[in-house]
């Protein structure tokens, strides 16, 4: 949905609640946010702009209630990074590719 | 007089409203008026349909199966036993248009006042009630509280529209049953006003409101349209501009809602936002630029709501639409981004419309369909919903169909989905009103909840329930067994009218998944409201397959356990209340398990269970399903209620209307009817198989079938044995009210 500038996004979409948000590319730390919210009029919390990189780890912390990775290409191989990170009622989270199409 | 609470105050001329006796109207006039058109349907109940015309019910015949008789024909004109299967009026009647009951209605100021809204008939009539009070101080007048009643029994005596049921309400109170009394009119009078009773459900009664009409929408909003300088806004889309699933006709975001019982009324203050080019908003501007364009804008509750028409919001040009106020007293302003939708394409004019729709649905506090989980309370997920409040490219209608925004489009008539309908329609005022609650809270309340225990029954009348099978795993059908027990003798309803068809008894299932169902019978009918004097000790059975549901499809369609509870609307207005019963659905165990619920499961064979089979070519999937079960998985527990419903058809004639207005009958087929039923019968004797009140049901269907083709001997036969199972599994004597004789039998 999002068209940024930025060599990749990470969408934060559903079951985000005042919650404390990292995101580490390779074990670094390269975004936070205290108080992250998910607007369900767009289905999303926050994009957060990710930095250039090659293969590796994109690991999303919320608090202490979720935690997930995924393994990337980097943006040069595989396009532009797109993803998205939902976290269903209970918590669980998905941590995948952005869905396309229009949001209202 | 001391007023405690709206439904138990009393009403008095005192308290500036109407006194009792002013023109309530009486059910039980004999005679319309002078002066007044007689009203065709005063010597039955007429079905109420959408278009306003009323059709004739005929009488019911004495001892009848219930849903078996639905499907019976006649020969030559001669009734076959005791079910009279075509309705046939007493003399010949023209229909007369009536005017809709459904509509806004409000009691005269003073006291409490009542905005009611019934729900009855008109577009898409959701048999439920629900109204707001608002109570006057000195020069003030504050919002009290709300109610609704989610599933209202609906009849029409002497020329009355009666609506009955239970309300939740937002205040205590034990006054919980509603009734509302609108007399019929025709589009010749004025429309009537309604009046409203409360009682207890153990007869108590309490406040009485006479409410004026005021139009045919559940509700009004004033709506104002700002334009950024360089936008064209949306006017109009015909929806038969490109392929869909609904009607043709013009949409605007007004007539929408319309639709929807929702009037929407222009401010007339729509202005040009004068901004930079290429200027792009953000949440925090768009707040800013309602406060100070929207020329009704406050910091309070109203129904009043302003939609931006705006070029780029900064989340990108992917984000077409956002209802961005989600601080202070939020919902009052919402907005729609044109600069990828711009030119004037029939899809970008069906795009520009649903944006509009569904940002507007954001303001009245509807979540999207995939984030209905996500609302406090939560209800499931409706990915597969057609409502405006999806996204075309989430649309999943799950089973393998067509999913995405290509399957949606083609498939999407341009509407709010049930659930979503009755939210707006008849939410408690301040879920639904723009600045009442948070975005998301009390979205859910129209979930309906099961009737609650009645704090004293004096009735004289105990309801009980139960399903059958006691085990059923994934796919078998679910039969409710009903028993009203006649503990004083007194006049109720006769056994067959208890079948939840007819709308004397409503059956709540609470499911694994979350939710709750109001059970609605796919085909509803309406039968004379003839009553029986029951004495002391009698018990009246009944039983229903309840698989199937009008509005949400399948009902049993997880394992997991399900909590069922019936209420009876007696005669003198008591709510007679059944205990819960569960019932555990397993899963499927193996692959045949599987097999046989994935066949079970679907939405045809659901219609063609509740149908006892069709040859209709709607249901030819189904009934396919059905065959197979019988064949290719004979020995399976399921395959009996396959044989039901097959033989059954087998037993009746069918008659099919061609395209032309021409009918052919196709003959009963008795052989395939013994081959099917006698197996299922044989299945059944014992403890399992069929129901007991539907195997002896079944028996006498096939007697009669076999007396109707001269086999007398044969039916005789069925009947005696009939009688022995029914004794042998000590059935209520009504039950054997179902064997009765035909005279040619």
């Amino acid at each position: 949905m999002t068209a940024v500038s930025e060599p990749g996004v990470l969408e934060l979409g559903t079951g985000f609640r005042d919650d404390d948000v990292s995101v580490l590319v390779d074990g670094r730390e390269v975004w936070s946010a205290a108080g992250v919210t998910t607007d369900y009029s767009v289905g999303l919390a926050a994009v957060v702009p990710l930095p250039a990189t090659g293969p590796g780890e994109i690991e999303v912390r919320v608090g202490d209630r979720a935690r997930g990775t995924r393994q990337v290409q980097g943006q040069a191989a595989a396009g532009p990074l797109r993803l998205r990170c939902d976290l269903d009622p209970a918590g669980a989270m998905a941590l995948g590719t952005a869905p396309e199409g229009p949001v209202f | 007089m001391t007023v405690v609470e709206p439904n138990a105050a009393p009403l008095t001329a005192d308290d500036g409203g109407v006194p009792r006796d002013a023109g309530l109207p009486t059910e039980d006039a004999a005679a319309a008026p002078p002066g007044h058109v007689a009203d065709p349907g005063s010597a039955g109940i007429p079905e109420l349909s959408a278009d306003g015309f009323e059709a004739h019910a005929g009488r019911m015949g004495t001892a009848v199966e219930d849903w078996l008789a639905d499907h019976t024909a006649s020969e030559a004109g001669r009734p076959i036993g005791p079910i009279t299967p075509i309705p046939i009026p007493d003399r010949p009647v023209l229909p007369i248009r009536m005017r809709q009951a459904s509509g806004r209605y409000r009691s005269p100021a003073g006291g409490f006042q009542l905005e009611l809204r019934v729900d009855v008939d008109g577009r898409r009539p959701l048999r439920k009630l629900s109204g707001d009070y608002v109570t006057a101080s000195g020069a003030t007048t504050s919002y009290f509280g709300s109610w609704t009643v989610d599933a209202a029994t609906v009849s029409v005596v002497n020329g009355n529209l009666v609506a009955v049921g239970t309300a939740r309400c937002t205040w205590p109170t034990t006054y919980t049953v509603a009734r509302v009394t609108v007399p019929r009119r025709t589009i010749f009078q004025p429309a009537a006003p309604a009046t409203i009773q409360w009682s207890t459900p153990s007869g108590a009664v309490g406040g009485t409101y006479v409410c004026a009409p005021e139009g045919t929408a559940m509700r009004v909003v004033e709506l104002e349209e700002d334009i950024e300088a360089g936008v064209t806004p949306f006017a109009a889309y015909d929806t038969g501009s490109l392929p869909s699933g609904g009607p043709a006709r013009t949409l605007t975001a007004a007539t929408a809602y319309g639709e929807a019982g929702i009037q929407v009324l222009d401010t007339g203050g729509r202005n040009t936002l004068a901004t930079p080019a290429g200027h792009i908003w953000n949440n925090a501007s768009l707040h800013g630029a309602m406060t100070a364009h929207f020329s009704r804008w406050q910091e309070r509750a109203q129904f009043k709501v302003w939609l931006l028409h705006a070029q780029r919001h900064e989340l990108g040009t992917g984000l077409r639409g956002i209802m961005f106020d989600q601080q202070g007293l939020q919902r009052q302003g919402c907005a729609s981004f044109y600069q990828v939708i711009q030119a004037g394409t029939p899809q970008n004019l069906r795009e520009q419309l649903y944006v509009a729709v569904h940002e507007l649905g954001h303001c009245f506090n509807l979540f999207h369909s995939f984030h209905k989980n996500f609302m406090t309370p939560p209800l499931p997920n409706r990915p597969g919903s057609l409502s405006w409040m999806n996204y075309p490219q989430n649309y999943n209608p799950g089973t393998g169909a067509p999913s995405g925004a290509a399957a949606f489009w083609g498939a999407f008539p341009f509407q709010f989905d049930d659930l979503e309908l009755a939210h707006l329609r008849h939410g408690f005022r301040d879920n639904v009103i723009m600045g009442g609650t948070p975005f998301g809270t009390g979205a859910a309340l129209e979930m309906p909840v099961q009737p609650s225990d009645p704090v004293t029954d004096t009735s004289g009348l105990r309801l009980a329930v139960r399903t059958s099978p006691a085990r059923p795993v994934l796919g078998t059908p679910v039969v409710l067994e009903l028993e009203l027990t006649v503990d004083r003798g007194q006049l109720v309803h006769p056994a067959e009218l208890l079948h939840p068809k007819y709308g004397l008894v409503q059956v709540t299932i609470s499911r694994p998944r979350g939710d709750t169902v109001v059970h609605r019978p796919p085909v509803l009918h309406c039968a004379d409201p003839q009553l029986v004097a029951a004495r002391p000790g009698q018990v009246l059975p009944v039983s229903a397959y309840i698989g199937y549901d009008a509005a949400a499809g399948q009902v049993f369609e997880d394992p997991g356990t399900y909590r069922i509870r019936a209420s009876y609307t007696a005669p003198d207005g008591s709510v007679v209340v059944s205990d819960s019963t569960m019932v555990r659905v397993w899963g499927a165990g193996g692959a045949e398990d599987g097999a046989v619920a994935e066949l079970l499961l679907g939405d045809e064979v659901g219609m063609a269970m509740t149908l006892l089979g069709s040859d209709a070519p709607a249901l030819a999937t189904g009934m396919a399903a059905l065959e197979e079960i019988a064949e290719e998985h004979a020995e399976h527990p399921d395959a009996v209620y396959a044989r039901l419903a097959l033989g059954v058809n087998a037993a009746r004639p069918f008659t099919a209307v061609r395209d032309d207005g021409s009918v052919s009958v196709r003959e009963r087929d008795l052989d395939r009817a013994d081959s099917l039923l006698r197996p299922a019968i044989d299945a059944s004797r014992g403890a399992g198989g069929l129901d007991d009140l539907t195997l002896v049901q079944v028996m006498g269907y096939l007697a009669r079938s076999h007396a109707a083709e001269g086999d007398r001997h044969g039916a005789r036969d069925l009947r005696g044995d009939a009688a022995r199972i029914a004794e042998e599994k000590q059935l209520p004597g009504a039950a054997l009210g179902m064997l009765a004789t035909d005279e040619e039998d």
